[in-house]
């Protein structure tokens, strides 16, 4: 399981380090998303490259805020409760949005390709979001501020690759996701879902 | 507090879903895959070209005309059609269909054509039949990929007629709603190229100021964790 190792902090007021630690961290999320934009040329979202970088950025943010992996004996059942959030959204979509299937056999080399990546950026946002910025906001300023701040966080991040029109869904989503960590404790279970989720989308068209 | 948190947890999971599914079936069409899905996408078929662009027909039962979608073979298509229940009436059968065209007109001034223009057409005993009033279809096509600025018109009255168009996907996939089935394309400036930046935006320079914005916060985060640790 990962989780925070930083220690307890108070409440959240101006000049306080843990305010001072969200701010940096929301702020260089956003560099990151700008950055992700401004690399991926006509179509940000298809650009392998771009998506890497703004991954690595985020992990990177993330680790100088004090983030860390460890283990913890809850990992199981956070794996499972990612599983299920996956299932959920992903039948959610299924049943709701019409799309044609991927042909899975003649685009192997591409799905192999994009699979790590996505994957990455699912990490990436995850343990950036739900991760170093929810423990923040958690414990300086409770439970719901840190739900609220990251889901729409969360939301912001993807209107550079997929407009203002997404973001109600990306909202919803983010909840979703900020739901599964408040439940487990860690990023495991947000992260298990996030992740499973994009490929399946993927993968299944 | 981990009652609570559990509490805000398990509601915050439900909430969410509900909300999800209903945005799912309000927004016509699709949205995004889920938020960063994989970007597997066949080469834009032009008309002309070899492959060529797919066309896709469905015929559907007169009477109660049900919610419906027809959409080419592409991966993803390059055209689609929506269609709620009750769309069209007739108590024939309804042959819905989408053919690749050569443009009905020139772009509008100052545009420029992105892919293939789309014929989508109803028809019923021989005769065209158009949307019921407050039932508009969707219309999905998919751009070249030169630009993620594009939108969707239909040709109607002799010349272009902009909608109100949506990016989709992985930013090539755009969509729009529709009081009319006809001629549809997809168009972007003349003056842009990816429309993303602009032309002339100094790319680098933003990635430059972007890239020091992160190399900030990085540092500023460090110096935090250092302290706290002390």
């Amino acid at each position: 399981m990962i989780a925070w190792a930083g220690a307890p902090g108070r409440a959240l007021r101006l000049g306080h380090p843990a305010t001072m630690r969200a701010v940096l961290l929301v702020g260089g999320g956003a560099a990151a998303a700008g950055l992700r934009a401004a690399m991926g040329g006509a179509v940000p979202a298809a650009s392998l490259g771009a998506a890497t970088v703004f991954a690595l950025v985020l992990l990177v943010l993330s680790v100088a805020a004090g983030f860390r992996v460890r283990r913890t004996p809850a990992w199981v059942r956070a794996v499972s409760l990612g599983a299920g959030g996956a299932l959920l959204l992903v039948a959610l979509w299924l049943s709701s949005v019409p799309h044609v299937p991927v042909d899975a056999a003649r685009h192997l080399g591409t799905l192999l390709l994009w699979t790590p990546v996505v994957a990455l950026v699912a990490t990436g946002e995850e343990v950036m979001l739900r991760g170093a910025l929810f423990t923040t906001l958690e414990e300086g300023a409770g439970p719901a501020s840190a739900l609220a701040v990251t889901s729409v966080a969360f939301a912001l991040l993807h209107v550079p690759l997929y407009g203002w029109a997404a973001l109600p869904l990306d909202l919803a989503a983010g909840v979703l996701l900020g739901g599964l960590r408040l439940l487990t404790g860690g990023v495991t279970a947000p992260a298990v879902a996030h992740v499973a989720a994009d490929l399946a989308a993927g993968w299944l068209g | 507090m981990p009652g609570a948190a559990r509490r805000l947890g398990w509601g915050a999971v439900a909430a969410s879903a509900i909300v999800l599914a209903v945005l799912w079936r309000l927004l016509p069409a699709a949205s995004p895959p889920l938020y960063d899905g994989l970007c597997v996408q066949d080469p834009y078929r032009l008309l002309d070209h070899s492959p060529p662009p797919a066309s896709a027909t469905m015929t559907y039962p007169g009477g109660s005309f049900p919610t419906a979608e027809v959409l080419t073979s592409e991966t993803p298509s390059q055209a689609q059609i929506l269609m709620m229940a009750g769309t069209f009436s007739s108590t024939s059968p309804i042959t819905v269909s989408i053919t690749p065209e050569s443009p009905p007109a020139p772009a509008p001034s100052g545009l420029v054509q992105d892919g293939n223009a789309y014929r989508i057409t109803a028809t019923s005993a021989g005769q065209d039949v158009q949307p019921q009033p407050q039932m508009p279809v969707t219309v999905v096509l998919r751009g070249t990929g030169a630009s993620s600025a594009l939108t969707m018109y239909v040709h109607s009255g002799g010349g272009w007629q902009p909608l109100r168009t949506f990016n989709l996907g992985c930013g090539s996939t755009f969509e729009a709603v529709s009081t009319k089935t006809g001629d549809f394309g997809l168009f972007r400036s003349a003056a842009g190229g990816s429309g993303g930046s602009g032309g002339g935006v100094p790319v680098a320079a933003i990635v430059g100021v972007l890239a020091v914005l992160v190399i900030v916060a990085t540092l500023g985060l460090a110096r935090l964790n250092v302290r706290r640790r002390r």
